[in-house]
């Protein structure tokens, strides 16, 4: 649903201009030397690309502990392998020319994607690349699987560009390029194209669609549909709601907002299943799905409700705040609760419903980090309510909760509201998938996988622009 | 259907007419509002069309204004919780938020008309007085 280029339409686009790049070199000029020299520097300058992105996949600080392992996973070694020889070779080609904005050529234009895909990773990394700054570093860039797949994308490229390493080498031949030249530049690269073909692998290549799917961290929001908006706003608060435990001093109106975000996703996505409030008003619905859509939003409800009288030093995140009024603007005017309903085109009727299936989704693992970051704020004594608002029970046992309340001060949140608060999050809360968990199944080692917009919402490809008129 | 708004009576009856033209007392009513917007909110079928919802959440980023600005307010003012009604006398209750919104809103107009307010108070109450505004009109049930 989202705008923005995915890693798998990039890598694609690069499989398309390296494919391509076979009938330039066929039609390369003959007689014209200066052109074949051209075509040798763009396959150079394509290769070292390859290199650079199977680096970034692999992660550099593994890249010497692979190599030297024997035990180490044997597409990564090879990965390794390749990067090594590229480097060795490449050392004798001289300066390449890297500079991948002005070329025309196919593998110019392959070039381009294979580095908007490396930019796309490196987005979601610290500029060192090793803090991640998105929760799918764990999910996908980490998460073996998806390397493995990642690997196997780039070394298919790589083997197939190599695997044109002679026929360049007639067609330059043939436009008189002198033999010195093409013997440093074109060696026969077969023992390379065999390490990029033990990284593509023998059976079919593994895919993983969390790696297909990501987009670049932080896009700029498309506000050219109303659903590909309600996607771009979701996904952002989804990371900032995965950010928010990691900060030292969250805030607690952070939490209030996203109890509001999701009362009002589960509202608008129980309307949209054909059951607006008025239908709600005879009962649980009988279909066990929209029950549950009734329960956790019941639970988020009663999640703001306690949070209400919650304080912490810190300030409200304002972005956040804007986020959320933003969606809740856009569902109120898309897929109202009740009264007439805008007239919208199937498509567009479809693809907000699957927008808000996917926000659905994202409320589980929103629910899952915020409970992280209210344990956090509980445990370093950063939460606190006005005491007056605290029941006798809650103040009976504690002498500082009870002088409090008679000064009318602010005191720490009871033990008892955040344990209560933590439960009721943790049963709206996504599972944690086993797959994610260490080899122990005690140490989390990856984040919740993203709730997968695209294979949900469909690809954005053609989707006009919503214009609704009131009924 | 009159029962529990009589026993929310009372203590809205003090703050609407006690509540200083202070920040305090601005705190105090829009905390009272919010609190009990988020309260009608969580009774079941109260808030079919989640207006309470927005208002409370409005009401509570008034209060983070007010908050960033003079920290230590909510250490002094008032923080009232009204409880939580029948669901019957839900009609009743939100009648009681718009007007505690209501004094809320009046008591901004005239902090704000004080001779002397530090502009930081004065831009301060700006930001305020349009999400109690909002607030009042999402839990009025009017347009919005």
């Amino acid at each position: 649903m989202s705008d923005h280029a995915t890693y798998g339409e990039l890598m694609d686009r690069a499989a398309v201009g390296i494919a391509r790049g076979v009938s330039w070199v066929e039609h390369l000029h003959l007689g014209d030397r200066e052109h074949a020299e051209l075509a040798i520097t763009e396959f150079h300058a394509t290769l070292l690309a390859l290199e650079e992105h199977t680096w970034k996949v692999l992660d550099p600080r593994r890249v010497p502990g692979i190599a030297a392992s024997s035990e180490s996973d044997p597409r990564e070694r090879a990965a390794a392998a390749l990067i090594e020889r590229l480097r060795d070779t490449s050392a004798s080609w001289g300066r390449v020319d890297r500079d991948e904005g002005v070329g025309t050529s196919p593998w110019a234009k392959a070039r381009r994607s294979i580095r908007a895909a490396s930019d796309l990773l490196a987005t979601h990394l610290d500029p060192r690349g090793v803090r991640a700054r998105t929760p799918d570093v764990a999910a996908v860039l980490r998460d073996p699987e998806s390397r493995q797949a990642a690997l196997a994308r780039v070394g298919e490229l790589a083997a197939t560009l190599l695997a044109g390493e002679d026929h360049l080498l007639l067609r330059a031949r043939q436009a008189g390029v002198p033999k010195k030249i093409l013997r440093s530049a074109l060696p026969g690269l077969g023992d390379v194209a065999a390490c990029a073909r033990d990284v593509a692998g023998a059976d079919g290549p593994p895919t993983s669609s969390r790696l297909e799917d990501l987009t670049v961290a932080s896009p700029r929001v498309s506000t050219r549909e109303p659903a590909a908006e309600v996607s771009d706003r979701m996904l952002r608060l989804r990371r900032a709601a995965w950010a928010l435990p990691q900060q030292t001093s969250p805030s607690v109106e952070s939490l209030k907002s996203f109890s509001v975000l999701a009362v009002v996703v589960h509202g608008h996505a129980l309307a949209n299943l054909g059951y607006p409030p008025s239908e709600l008003r005879k009962g649980l619905p009988a279909d066990p799905n929209a029950a549950r859509l009734v329960e956790r939003s019941r639970a988020w409800t009663t999640i703001s409700r306690t949070l209400f009288p919650c304080r912490t030093p810190a300030p409200a995140d304002r972005r956040i705040a804007a986020d959320v009024a933003r969606v809740s603007a856009i569902l109120r005017d898309f897929a109202p609760l009740s009264g007439p309903q805008p007239e919208l085109k199937a498509m567009d009727r479809r693809h907000l419903g699957q927008a808000l299936n996917a926000a659905v989704e994202m409320c589980g693992d929103i629910a899952q980090w915020n409970v992280a970051a209210l344990e956090q704020m509980a445990g370093t004594e950063q939460l606190h309510v006005p005491a007056r608002a605290l029941t006798g029970d809650q103040v009976t046992d504690h002498p500082h909760l009870v002088e409090a309340k008679l000064a009318d001060r602010l005191a720490p949140t009871p033990h008892a509201v955040v344990h209560d608060l933590a439960a009721t999050y943790k049963a709206v809360a996504t599972r944690t998938d086993s797959r994610l968990l260490g080899a122990g199944g005690l140490t989390l080692r990856a984040e919740p996988l993203r709730a997968d917009v695209s294979s949900i919402a469909g690809s954005s490809a053609g989707i006009e622009p919503i214009h609704a008129t009131r009924a | 259907m009159r029962m529990m708004s009589l026993s929310w009576r009372a203590p809205v009856t003090v703050l609407t007419d006690r509540a200083d033209a202070e920040w305090t007392g601005i705190w105090s009513l829009t905390y009272a509002a919010g609190l009990a917007a988020a309260t009608l909110a969580a009774l079941p079928g109260a808030d079919e069309d989640l207006r309470l919802t927005y208002a409370a959440l409005d009401a509570n980023q008034a209060l983070a204004e007010i908050e960033a600005a003079h920290p230590g307010v909510p250490s002094s003012a008032a923080a009232i919780d009204l409880g939580t009604p029948a669901a019957a006398d839900a009609a009743a209750a939100v009648e009681m938020v718009v007007e505690l919104l209501d004094a809320a809103i009046g008591r901004v107009s005239i902090l704000s008309a004080t001779a002397g307010l530090p502009v930081g108070d004065l831009l301060c109450l700006a930001r305020v007085q349009p999400l109690l505004l909002t607030a009042r009109a999402k839990a009025a049930g009017g347009a919005w």
